[in-house]
Parts: C-alpha cells; structure tokens; sequence
C-alpha cells in the first residue's frame, strides 16, 4: 500500500520554468514581453484558445497551436515517459508547453492516462532503421536548420521518450505527429534521420519493468482525456462552446492555480501579457481584427520564421547563430547561405509558388545548407493569401505584352541576351541543369515558373533595390538597355519580356551561345604525348599526366616525386580544369587503372625510405617528359613511355657521387609484373648508373 | 601672392537650401562614374544625369555671386552631359587621351590571358588559364591586327603570373613556380624546372597562387589565395600568405591573411604591394603594403600562424565586428590596406597592380600604380606617398569601356599599356569572355587630378592642368568621411559617415595645387573628396570627379 502523499500529485509543479514559446521570447528580448501581442501569441502557442475561443471562420484569419496527434502515439512513445511527462510536463522537459493538468489529483489519472495513450497504436509494422552517426548527426542538427529554432528549445532525454526507432519516423515526417505545423519537415533522409537521432538521442534506456496493458484502466483514461480538456488540445474534434474568462487574476492565470486548473507554470510577465491581451478581446474573446502585415508577423512570430527570415527590418539569424548558416558555393556570401528576406514576397511569387515554398518544395538554393520545410497545409494555405493582401500593387505597370501583344518576347532573342554573347546571364546562373559558366547561383529556368512577370521585370530593371539583388548586376539600368544591339535595342521591357519567354521554354529551347558550343574537352593524345597538370583522383594536387598517343597514360606525383598512376585506353577530359572554378579530381577516363607508387623505386641501401625533392622535367625530342628530381646527392632523370605490348618501360639515370649503394625496390601490386626484381643494386660507372624497368599489367 | 578664399561645404544657392543639401548627400553617397561600369552601381547614369540637369539651376543661381560666366558653365554641363550620356565608353570618345585596341589572337586559342610578360626583341608573353603561354611575336601591331602567335609552353596548371628575368620566363601554377626554357631555340619551351614549390593546396576552389614579381634583388614574390569552400584534402599550409623566394629557391612567408591577392606590384622604392578584394574580413577591396609580420585581416589564415616561419602568432583575442581604426589599435598585427578601393566606387575586384614606370609615356601618372578591375572591366589608379613611415594615399578612376573583365597589365617597349582579360568564373562588363587589349596614349593630358596628399589639416590635390579660382569657386567640393567594420561576413556597408566641411585655402600660383581645409579629419578613415563641375582652363571637364583618400595617419603639423 502506497503511502498518501504519493497517491496524489504535488499541487506545486516541479521548478520546470515558465513554457518556452519562440515567438514570445522574440517578443520579451525585444521588451514586448507584457504586451497585448506578447499575449496573443501565448493565447495561440499555449492553446489557451482550444478552451477559450472558437476556432475560426474565415481562412485567413489566425490559428491557434494544437497539441501533438496521439492517435499512434503507442506506437511512439516510451510508457515510462508518458507517465512521467503527464505527472509534471515541465519537470520532464524545462519550458514544455503541456499545462500540468493532473496537479492535485489523485495519481490514478496518471497511470490511467498513460494506458489510455499506449493504447493508441496504429498496428503498422516496426521496420529497423539503419545505424546513425551521432557526429554526422550534430552536423547536420547544426547545419539545415534545426539549431535556428532549437536555439532556445533545449533537447534532452530524446531517447527517454521516443520508442526505439521512433525518433527517425519522427524526424522523417514530423507534420503526422506535430499537425500544428511549429515543427517543420525540413525533408530528411532516411540516412540524414537516422544520423539525427543518433546525436540526439545516443542512448536508448530499457524501461525498468515491461508495460502490461490494462484494457480497464485505458478505457478510465479515455474517459479522464476528454473530460480533463486534454481533447480539446490534442484533437480538436468537439466544437465547443468557448470558455469565457471572468477573472483576470484566478483560473490558469492565478499565482497558483486551483488543484484541477491547467498550470503552465507562466511567468508574471506572461500572465501580464495574458491579461492584457484578454482584456483587449473582452469577455466575448473576440479576436482582434488583424491587417495582413500584422497578421504576418504574428504567423511569423508563431512559427519562429524570424529565425531565418527577416521582414519589415525584424528577424534574420542572430549574430550568434549566422556562423552556422553556410553555403557549399562560399563566394555567393551571404545571399548563398542566408535565407532571403521576406519583404515584398506576396508580390514576388507566383501564388502556388509560394504554397510550395511552404511546403518546402520548389526551392531553387541549392547551395544553402539551411533547408525550407514543410510548415503544413495550414499555413501553406493562409499565408499566402495574407502576402497577396499585404505586398501586391495595384495598378501594377503592365506587362510589354498587354500593352502591345506585337512587342511581347521572343524565344530566340531571350536565348541570345542570355548567352555569353548578351548579358551572359549563364555566367552566373544555372540553366535547366547546366552548370554556370562561374558561381552557380541559382537556376533561371525556375524563375517564371516561381516569379510574377512584373517582380521579375522590376527585380532586372534595378535588383540592387532588392535584398536579393545586390550581387546581380543591373542590365537594363535606369530602364535602358545596356547592350541595344542586341535584340529589343534600346526597349529593356522587351530585351526582358524575351528572358523570360526563353527561361519559361528552357527545357524545350536550344540551350543559350556559352552551353550549346561547350566543346567537348577531352585530351586526345595524337601525334605526341600530352602532359597536363592537373588535381587527380589517386595522385593527388601535384600532378602531371602524360597521355601517349599509344594508348597508355601515365601520372606523376610531383608532391612526392614518384609515378603514381598508369591506365590504358582515352586519357583525361580537361572540362573541370578548364571550365570549372571549384577544380575538381580528375578522373582517368581509360580503363585498367593501377597504381605505380610501389611498383619500383630507388633507395639507398640501409636507410629509411628516403625524401625525394621533384626538381622538374624536360621534354625530349620526340615529346616525352623526363622528370627529375633529387635523391640526397644524387640527381635521378626518370623516363617513362609505353611498350609495343601496352606496358611501361621506364628508364632511371643516377648521376652524382655517393658512397651508399644505391638499391631497386619494388612491392608492385597484385596483377603488376614488374622487372627487374626488388633489391637490384645499380652499378656507377663515371658517376652514372643507369636502369630500365619493364611494368606490365 | 594667392588670395584666400573659401566657402561652405553645404551648397546654399538661393532658396530650397534642405533641398538642395539632400540633393547633394545623395549625390555624395552615389559614385559619379562615365561609362558602363557605373550601371553596376545602386544608381545608373539616369539618376546622375537627372542630378546634372539640376546643376544648372544652381549654377545659373551662383552667377549673380561670382564673376563666374553663366554661358562657360553652361557650355561646361553641357559637355558633362554629352560625356555622360552620349556614349557607354569614355574609350569610345575621339577626343579621349587614351584608347584601347583589341589584339587579334587564333580563333582556337581561349586567350583567358593570366600572365603578361615583355620579351626583349618586342615581343609579348602571355599565359593563359588553360595551361599555355603564347608569344606574341608583332604585339605592337597597327590596330591590333596581323599579330603573328605561337605557342611556348603547355600542360601548366592554371597559371596566374607570367615574368620574364635573366632569360626565361617565370610562372606560378597551381602547386608551383615553375621556370620555363627553350634550350634548343626552336621557339618551344622544353625546360619546366621546378623553382618554389611546398605550401598547400588542399584542392579547395578558389586556391590561386599568384605570380611571381621579381623585385631588384632577384627575389621572386608569389601570394597565396585564401582557402574558401570545402576540400578533398586538409593541407592548406600558408594559404593566404605572401613567399619571398630567394634565387636559390628557399622562401618563406612574409605576411599573411591574405583574401584573394590576385595583383602584385613593387614600386619604385622596391616596396611590395598587393591587391585585395572584397568580401569576407574586407568590406572593400585595398592595396596593401607586404611587410614583414603584417597581418592583411583575412583570419583564415590564423591556420597557419602556428607554423614554424610564421611570420605573426595568432592573437589571444582575435578582434571581430569593431571599426577598422579600432580593429588595428587591438590587435596589433592587423594592417588595413594603404589604399582602400571602395567597393563599387572604385572597382568591386581588384586585380594586377602595375607600376607606371614608363617616365611619362603613358600621361602624367609615373610612379603610380595602376589597379585592374574584373567585374567592372576597368583600370583604376592609386597614388601612394608615406606619412609617418607608413604607406597610404589615394585611389581614383582611370577608365573603363574594356571588353572583358581586367586580370593583367603590363607596359609595352612603347608606354603603351597591355591589358589581359579573362571573365571566367565571375562575370564582368564588356562583350567578350576573354582575350588581349592595348591602351595608347595619345600624348594630350586628361584633366585629372593628378595625386591627393594628406596635410595636417587637409589635403592638398594636383591637377594635371592648370584651374583658374574661379573655375574653382565655381564647382563643389563635398567631403564625406567613413570607415568600414571588420567582420568575418562578406563584405559591408560604410559605416561611422561625417561630411566634414572642406575649404579651398589656397591654390598654387601655377594653378595645378589646391590646398584644401577640411574640419575634422579622421586618422583611420577614409576621405572621399567629390568635385561637381570643375573644369580646366583649357574648359576640359575633370575627367574623373572623385578621390578617395584613405587617411590612415594625419601627418603632423
């Protein structure tokens, strides 16, 4: 038999801290912190009006945060840490959001609750997930954008709650379990997910005792779930009358709420901002009328977009945080590793461009690591809606084609303006998939399909007016044509009405003068050999290739002053060293690759494996590269050429003076034959010795 | 004796004095460049000219207070206004001193030009990013045309420098400095001799290493790019760092925190500079003073400050996100550039630094050195001087109109100026993605000012022809004053800005020398000093109306 006190929950909640909500804490830093917008936002993250308001009509008005989906929340979730979690919300995660329901109560609803809520399965099959690492895991937390929110959400005990496995599925489809939309799908990969979960929950505690099923305890608990309000939270189904309040001072509002009153555990600040906020609706809680900027900004607030977006002069990343936003492509600066502001994007995007880019769908900067997610339906509904009401123009300046359809863009003229030949647009930009000629700014073939024609036509006629725009040249300065040869002359709404037909027809058009005659760049050894200098996958950043006309290519390691590679058949395509700012690895292009580092070598007998310095190389009459380099006193000249039998045949001249012997070593790998055999001493001869190698493979 | 005489440095010309001022602001805050490369700048030539019709009023406004002429100002803007609209290029222009010609090259060569050297016996030697040097047998040809090429070396590794001395020809690949010789004399390089290798190359993008420039004691001079983006392998060993290499091929670091020190340039007094461009740790391009131990501010190359040979040791502290002025009193290694080049204003990616040392062949410019611009396909000009032992002065426009983006310069036996061009990677002005231009003098001096010194409370300018007072009296002298903030983001605005008052206290008897007052000159800042309508005696309009004199000490008195 239990004890008394045990069986009922302390009417004083653990010292958890006040509920943590993003948006209000954004409010608070910025001395908002008892304001009537502070505690609208509270009144919708702390769903406050899933009792006390209705929900509302009109599709863009305001919605309040509901709580998680439990309808597989047995699937999800550790019984340990149901308990704990409905014994104290705040004692099991600091700032947790879950007003105490059960302080005061006896402990029964508790344990009835947690059946109730194990009990909620889905009856889908466990699949085991693949192993993560958990410092990929902190990599990638850093790095897509999950640290933008969780700044101030600290993650603990991740692997207390989440059944084995359960973090991944999370984590891959965050919206099934989250419906409210706060936390994002940022679109994880399994692999990406796995490595998550992995650094956020590295371990995984067995619960104490298996949990039996109570079918009769469940069933209390379902009753105790819709009669404490947890229902009016987590499912929203009944609608209900609201709750009036009628004290600004009792209810969840008290100092210390009454045993059966909600405690969220709210600081005074935030019962100040409630109050004021609540005394602004009235007793009706009427929702305050909101103009579309305002109603922005409070879905901005709510969803912490300010974490990475700026608008109206707010938000962006902190200046703690901006080191983490990053780029794959670094000299794009900030503009590749930032999020773009949002001011005037009701008017930028296309409608169901920017419903996508809700969704995290159709992003186009690739290059930045910090990811768009998947904010739900609900937002990807309203919030565009809301953009339109706040940034459109009217009358906009129309389009060259309404006003005149004779004038309107011509394919042909748009592709010319955008190669090499016109602005060279290509320079910079990608299109349709092909790499830019340079930076690799974003793709242009997505932009009439995410753009309004009349942004777009704006953005060109001035883009350092822009946030976006700084680092993109202005073409058509001050409304007039840069280059008036080229096709519109001197009308820049038609020079550009004719980018934006080509870019909309880019993947049926012929690509742009600068993509289309890329020749292709292979290195064709005909009558000499071809030596090339170049980065080499398996040499290395020093190296020099020779291509023979015979068919037999050969790389040397200037780093080290040693043959590195051999390979028959095509010899190397100079497109990524010529063309390409990031040099990549080149690749043989040939087949039967080997390795030649240990396929001969000369040492001085008795001492350790020696430094050799690369000196350079000559080429001989007939083309071919001897290359030399220093062996202590000694000076080597190394001659490598391909046999009439696809093999190697190296010459080595030792010249200088030494009184060490001078030995051949060779370890050539298997398949590689080489002569003459490993420990073959040289023989001076006026200061000279002389040997030739035969590798074949 | 020359008679003082002075005015304010906000415009009051009769009634709508707030008006006006603003007016002014704006325009101070907007560079004034002819030509394309200003329609890269937040306000294209429209808004300038716009700006200019305005001129007039207040001109016409200013004659019932001077003797000045109403009909020699008018004529003036309205030659300012021809200059400005009726033509792209100032090049373009007849009566322009200087002009540029395009070189013909093979149309199978991809003449990205990255290295320029003179050959003895007139000739040109030229590298080009794809691995190869070419030489130019007839450079100087008529008009560029009939210039007979053949190729000297091939198989190099994006070279990015080109030098001739004691009979070879020098090159800076990727990995090393490489000497290049055609022992057999039949016009092909068959000699690559390793000269300097060893600092790392990690592969990352961006890995150029620069060079080399010889200076007179036969020592080579290479400077590393900065380490930007990921890479296949960690070694970035003095990425960032400028090498002095010995003849023997021994180097070692001079200084460090280099960004992308693409131009190299030893002055008279054999003083070694670079360029800098803009972006993370520079809020503007520069030239900068390599000495000994100095820190230039890119903190990437704090990597290598642990190495043994390292000329500066990171510092405890390193400082961030504080004023340039403050940034160098705290962490003393730190040297901001003698020149800034204000982002934009003067170029947005400085390139080679060439010396004018063509004993006044090329204008009125010997011994200054001349800045390429990539983005903006255009040369700027800097002129230095010492002040307390250290190297600052100022930076102006010099001309614009190339066909592609600038990456090397080199003087011809004749003074004329060699440009080489490549837009690979990044794209610039102009029509062409590459190739190989020539500017030539034609002997009639532009109206420029010729060089800015710092005085103890002012500046004084040197024209390179006479102005009368009343052409002086008659334009305005607008002086605004800012510095940047050092700080790891990519680039950044002016910030700390004053417009101090500037007053015209003297003007030398040959009327090539005005003396300028200014209140409150700041040591650490940059001083952009912006003349609207001054015109020659000649009535030559001032080719160039603004000087940005980055005042890193104030002389003393």
């Amino acid at each position: 038999m239990k004890s008394l006190p045990l069986l009922w929950l302390a009417l004083a909640g653990a010292c958890g801290g006040a509920p943590m909500v993003p948006g209000y804490e954004r409010l608070r830093q910025a001395g908002g912190g008892a304001g009537a917008e502070a505690g609208e936002v509270l009144l919708s993250e702390l769903a406050c009006l899933a009792c006390h308001g209705e929900r509302p009509a009109a599709p863009t008005a305001l919605d309040w945060k509901r709580g998680p989906d439990l309808s597989a929340a047995g699937d999800r979730l550790r019984p340990s840490w149901v308990r704990a979690w409905l014994a104290d919300p705040a004692a099991v995660s600091p700032g947790a959001t879950m007003p105490h329901l059960l302080a005061g109560r006896p402990y029964e609803f508790v344990e009835d609750l947690t059946q109730y809520v194990l009990s909620r399965q889905s009856g889908r099959r466990v699949v085991e997930q693949s192993p993560g690492s958990a410092k990929d895991g902190e990599e990638i937390f850093k790095s897509i954008g999950c640290i933008a929110c969780h700044r101030d959400l600290p993650l603990k005990g991740l692997g207390e709650k989440y059944a084995h496995g359960e973090l991944v599925r999370f984590l891959l489809q965050p919206l099934l379990a989250r419906p409210a939309g706060r936390m994002p799908d940022l679109h994880t990969t399994p692999k990406e997910a796995a490595h998550l979960a992995a650094w956020l929950a590295p371990v995984e505690p067995e619960d104490a005792k298996p949990f039996v099923p109570d079918a009769a305890s469940a069933e209390r608990g379902r009753v105790a779930f819709a009669s404490l309000g947890c229902a009016a939270c987590h499912e929203r189904a009944a609608e209900r009358a609201p709750v009036p309040w009628r004290d600004l001072k009792g209810g969840c509002l008290a100092e210390n709420p009454a045993a059966g009153v909600p405690r969220y555990g709210l600081s005074e600040e935030q019962r100040t901002a409630l109050r004021t906020a609540l005394a602004a609706r009235g007793p009706e809680l009427k929702a305050p009328a909101l103009e579309p900027r305002a109603a922005i900004r409070r879905i901005m607030l709510e969803r912490d977009c300010f974490a990475c977006h700026q608008r109206e002069g707010g938000g962006g990343p902190s200046p703690e945080l901006a080191p983490l936003f990053t780029s794959t492509r670094e000299d794009l600066g900030d503009l590749g590793r930032f999020p773009p502001p949002l001011d005037g994007a009701g008017r930028k995007f296309q409608p169901a461009a920017l419903e996508a880019i809700l969704h995290g769908k159709g992003g186009v900067r690739n290059y930045m690591r910090v990811r768009m997610g998947d904010f739900g339906d609900d937002l990807a509904q309203r919030l565009p809606v809301l953009l339109a009401a706040a940034d459109l123009v009217a009358p906009e300046r129309p389009m060259i084609g309404t006003v005149d359809p004779s004038k309107v863009g011509r394919n042909e003229a748009g592709r010319e303006i955008v190669g090499t030949g016109g602005y060279a647009c290509i320079a910079c930009h990608e299109l349709h998939g092909h790499p830019s000629l340079g930076i690799g700014a974003y793709d242009l073939a997505e932009m009439p399909k995410r753009l309004r024609p009349e942004w777009m036509r704006d953005f060109l006629l001035d883009p350092a007016s822009y946030p976006t725009g700084t680092r993109m040249p202005a073409f058509w300065p001050d409304g007039k044509p840069l280059n008036p040869k080229l096709p519109g002359g001197k009308d820049a709404d038609r020079q550009i009405d004719s980018v934006r037909v080509y870019l909309t027809e880019a993947d049926q058009s012929i690509p742009p003068p600068g993509l289309a005659d890329e020749a292709a760049y292979e290195l064709k050894p005909a009558d000499r050999p071809i030596v090339f200098r170049t980065f080499i996958a398996g040499v290395g950043t020093h190296a020099i290739a020779v291509g023979f006309p015979a068919g037999v290519n050969t790389a040397f390691d200037a780093l080290e002053a040693r043959w590195a590679l051999a390979w028959r058949g095509r010899f190397l395509d100079a497109g990524g060293t010529w063309n390409q700012r990031f040099t990549k690895m080149e690749q043989p292009l040939g087949e039967g690759v080997i390795k030649l580092g240990d396929c001969g070598a000369l040492e001085i007998a008795g001492l350790p494996k020696p430094t050799l310095k690369f000196r350079g190389y000559r080429i001989e009459a007939d083309g071919v590269p001897v290359f030399s380099y220093g062996l202590g006193t000694l000076t080597i000249e190394d001659r490598l050429e391909p046999t009439d039998s696809h093999g190697l045949r190296r010459k080595l001249r030792v010249s200088g003076q030494t009184n060490e012997q001078v030995v051949f070593t060779a370890k050539p790998p298997a398949g590689v034959t080489v002569k003459p055999a490993s420990g073959t001493a040289l023989r001076f001869k006026g200061g000279v010795a002389e040997l030739t190698e035969e590798i074949s493979w | 004796m020359v008679t003082m005489f002075e005015w304010t440095s906000a415009p009051v010309f009769g009634r709508g004095g707030a008006a006006s001022t603003r007016c002014v602001e704006a325009a101070l805050c907007e560079p004034r460049r002819t030509g394309a490369a200003s329609l890269f700048l937040d306000s294209g030539p429209l808004k300038t000219l716009k700006k200019l019709e305005a001129a007039p009023v207040r001109l016409g406004s200013q004659r019932a207070a001077s003797t000045h002429s109403y009909d020699g100002a008018l004529a003036l803007l309205i030659t300012l206004l021809i200059c400005l609209s009726a033509s792209l290029s100032r090049a373009d222009q007849p009566t322009d001193p200087y002009r540029i010609i395009s070189l013909d090259y093979p149309p199978d060569v991809t003449l990205e030009a990255s290295g320029l050297a003179r050959l003895p016996g007139g000739k040109l030697a030229v590298a080009i990013r794809r691995g190869e040097v070419w030489v130019a047998e007839n450079p100087y040809a008529p008009e560029g045309k009939g210039v007979r090429w053949k190729r000297f070396a091939s198989g190099l590794h994006e070279p990015l420098g080109l030098a001739f001395h004691d009979g070879a020809l020098y090159t800076t690949q990727r990995s090393e400095v490489t000497r290049l010789r055609d022992t057999n004399g039949d016009g092909t390089a068959d000699e690559y001799t390793c000269a300097a290798k060893g600092w790392g190359v990690s592969g990352a993008y961006h890995e150029y290493a620069y060079g080399p420039k010889f200076d007179s004691a036969g020592n080579m001079w290479v400077t590393l790019n900065c380490t930007m983006g990921d890479s296949f392998v960690p070694q970035k060993d003095w990425r960032g760092f400028s090498l002095r290499i010995t003849p023997d091929g021994a180097w070692k670091p001079v200084s460090g925190g280099m960004r992308s020190p693409s131009g190299i340039g030893i002055n008279a007094a054999g003083d070694v500079f670079y360029s800098e461009q803009q972006g993370n740790w520079n809020c503007g391009g520069g030239v900068h003073h390599i000495r000994q131990g100095a820190f230039h501010g890119h903190q990437a190359s704090f990597a290598s400050a642990g190495l043994p040979g390292a000329p500066f040791a990171k510092p405890a502290k390193p400082v961030e996100r504080v004023p340039i002025p403050e940034a160098e009193r705290l962490m003393p290694i730190y040297k901001p550039p003698a020149v800034w080049l204000p982002y934009r204003k003067v170029g947005m990616s400085a390139t080679d630094l060439v010396l004018d040392n063509t004993g006044g062949k090329f204008g009125p410019f010997d011994g200054q050195f001349f800045v390429g611009e990539f983005t903006m396909s255009a040369i700027n000009r800097v002129f230095l001087e010492k002040v307390d032992g250290e190297y600052q002065g100022a930076c102006f426009n010099f001309m614009d109109g190339f066909q592609c983006g600038v990456l090397r310069m080199e003087f011809g036996d004749d003074g004329s100026l060699f440009v080489g061009e490549t837009n690979r990677g990044w794209n610039s002005f102009g029509t062409r993605s590459y190739g190989l231009q020539r500017v030539l003098w034609n002997g009639k001096p532009p109206f420029d000012m010729q060089k800015m010194e710092a005085l103890p409370h002012g500046f004084r300018c040197t024209f390179t022809k006479p102005i009368t007072r009343a052409a002086a009296a008659a334009a305005q002298w607008q002086m605004r004053s800012y510095t940047y903030e050092y700080h790891a983001e990519y680039g950044g605005p002016d910030i700390d800005v004053q417009t101090p008052g500037v007053r015209l206290v003297n003007l030398s008897a040959d009327g090539l020398a005005a003396e300028l007052a200014v209140d409150g000159l700041r040591a650490g800042y940059i001083h952009e000093l912006d003349i609207t309508g001054l015109a020659a005696a000649d009535g030559d309009p001032l080719a160039h109306p603004a000087a940005h004199y980055t005042l890193n000490k104030i002389p003393a008195p």
